[in-house]
């Protein structure tokens, strides 16, 4: 069966002559459809840099990315895509509708279809009653919560999260965990990037450890386990593992 | 809704509400009431005057809006990472650039033509006050033709500015080439006929060929200014004007392909 996402040995680097730095080195990685993976690591370990070249903000120095088995360098892959950045940035004079409707509209949807979704998206991130308040005047838990109504407005069938929870109260937590396990319900593919393991532990199907732009361990949480061990043990355990033997 | 329309709604829709924009509105409308005021103190060429000087304001107003509200927003874009909100969804980079010109435009546009109907009103009392200043073979035909290329010549400034983005997205250097480029356009051409007509210069063939060759990079934006023919209601050359259009157009199509160009090579991390 043919994979959600791929990374087919990826690097990447930044800077140029001797202050030039290799942030991802021979990155492959598979997300079938249907799972949710976390994608965690320490701060700098390259998450954020692999998920832009994922969506094509940045280009690979070698190899390939795929989504839904398209080319991450044709546009035609977006529509398969919802994302969620990191810190989400809207047009602060625009009002939470507007931006979900640029959004719906942008991801070729009919107007009618799109004010109906709108509406729906809007209750279910809890935003209904700032809805038609300018983005400028919303907090961060706010904007995180129109951020991932931005990318849940199409319904499509992968979604893309960085940090998702970042920035929320536990309530905004709570609710945003709620929508990801939904997704999974309905057999979505999401592929999230966090610091906070607690998450990956409730939610994800696999987990992908990323340290020093290495991909140093994909797979299901029972083999990540070692007797006795939590997921915080065995991920600082494989992070010190993996740093004493890099040179 | 096509793509490019979508990003030209919002773009429009975003400055059309920013207060920076309507403080530049503002302000443009106490220079016309202070225009009309000052005007007085002129003992000659009273209308000459006051039809120049609102097309000035006109002018001021349009740059204001490029340079400091324009190029930010722009900027802003890239550098608060608004632009992964629009490049997630199956839009190009080369209809991100070419929306947020026509949404620019659209705010250009519309404000250039409030402020031109302030203008009119404003140089209409100076002549109902001052009859006699009146240039005699004014024209109100006129006055809105060098309204057009003055909107022209306001859209080449925008598009070199959004090419400055593309190239830097610091918002100060953009700024700061935009500006450059803007002196060059409106010194080009005394600068062209100086070199032309005096000897000492006429004979250094490089400095010549330089000059050439700065020509055909920088717009020539002197040559939009209409400004003198509307004040002293002289003769209108259609066909030049006819050509002074295509090359504006022309101008500003190949710098919003050269723009698409840089834009399209960008790494957006």
């Amino acid at each position: 069966m043919m994979s959600a996402i791929q990374f087919i040995h990826v690097t990447k680097s930044f800077g140029r002559g001797t202050h030039r730095a290799t942030v991802l080195h021979d990155l492959s990685l598979e997300i079938r459809y249907g799972e949710i993976f976390g994608f965690i690591g320490p701060n700098g370990a390259g998450k954020s840099t692999s998920i832009k070249l994922l969506l094509n903000f940045l280009t690979p120095d070698a190899g390939q990315l795929t989504i839904g088995g398209l080319d991450v360098r044709r546009k035609q892959f977006r529509q398969l895509i919802g994302y969620l950045p990191e810190t989400p940035c809207f047009y602060d004079n625009l009002t939470g509708r507007e931006t979900l409707f640029f959004a719906a509209r942008s991801a070729a949807m009919e107007k009618s279809c799109a004010s109906e979704n709108i509406k729906e998206i809007l209750e279910r991130v809890n935003l209904s009653r700032a809805a038609d308040a300018r983005v400028g005047t919303y907090s961060k838990g706010m904007k995180q919560r129109l951020g991932l109504a931005t990318a849940l407005i199409h319904d499509p069938e992968i979604y893309i999260l960085d940090e998702p929870m970042s920035g929320l109260d536990p309530m905004g937590r709570n609710l945003v965990g709620k929508i990801i396990r939904d997704l999974k319900n309905r057999g979505k593919t999401v592929f999230f990037s966090t610091h906070i393991l607690n998450d990956v532990e409730v939610m994800c199907d696999r987990v992908g450890i990323l340290s020093s732009g290495s991909l140093i361990f994909a797979g299901a949480f029972d083999s990540l386990l070692r007797s006795g061990e939590n997921l915080e043990e065995a991920f600082v355990h494989l992070i010190e593992q993996s740093t004493s033997s890099t040179p | 809704m096509n793509n490019i329309l979508l990003i030209t709604w919002i773009t429009y829709k975003d400055t059309i509400r920013n207060r920076a924009l309507h403080g530049i509105f503002l302000s443009s409308i106490f220079l016309f009431i202070c225009n009309a005021l000052v005007t007085e103190i002129f003992t000659w060429e009273l209308g000459k005057v006051a039809v120049d000087v609102s097309l000035s304001i006109i002018s001021l107003t349009g740059l204001l809006f490029i340079f400091f509200l324009a190029i930010n927003n722009m900027a802003r874009d890239i550098t608060e990472k608004k632009l992964y909100l629009i490049l997630s969804k199956p839009i190009e980079r080369s209809q991100y650039i070419l929306g947020k010109y026509f949404g620019f435009t659209l705010v250009l546009l519309l404000s250039s033509t409030l402020i031109g109907i302030a203008s009119a009103i404003t140089v209409k009392l100076i002549f109902l006050a001052y009859p006699a200043y009146q240039a005699p073979n004014f024209s109100w035909a006129t006055y809105l033709i060098s309204l057009i290329f003055l909107a022209i010549s306001l859209q080449i400034t925008l598009s070199f500015s959004l090419f400055w983005i593309t190239v830097t997205t610091h918002p100060y250097m953009a700024m700061l080439f935009s500006l450059t480029t803007y002196f060059i356009g409106n010194s080009l051409e005394t600068t062209k006929l100086i070199l032309t007509n005096e000897d000492i210069f006429r004979q250094n063939t490089m400095l010549l060929w330089l000059m050439k060759s700065v020509s055909w990079i920088f717009p020539n934006l002197k040559s939009f200014d209409l400004k003198i023919t509307a004040a002293h209601g002289l003769g209108i050359n259609w066909l030049h004007l006819l050509l002074l259009g295509g090359y504006g157009t022309s101008y500003i199509a190949l710098i919003l392909f050269f723009s698409v160009l840089v834009f399209n090579r960008r790494e957006l991390g």
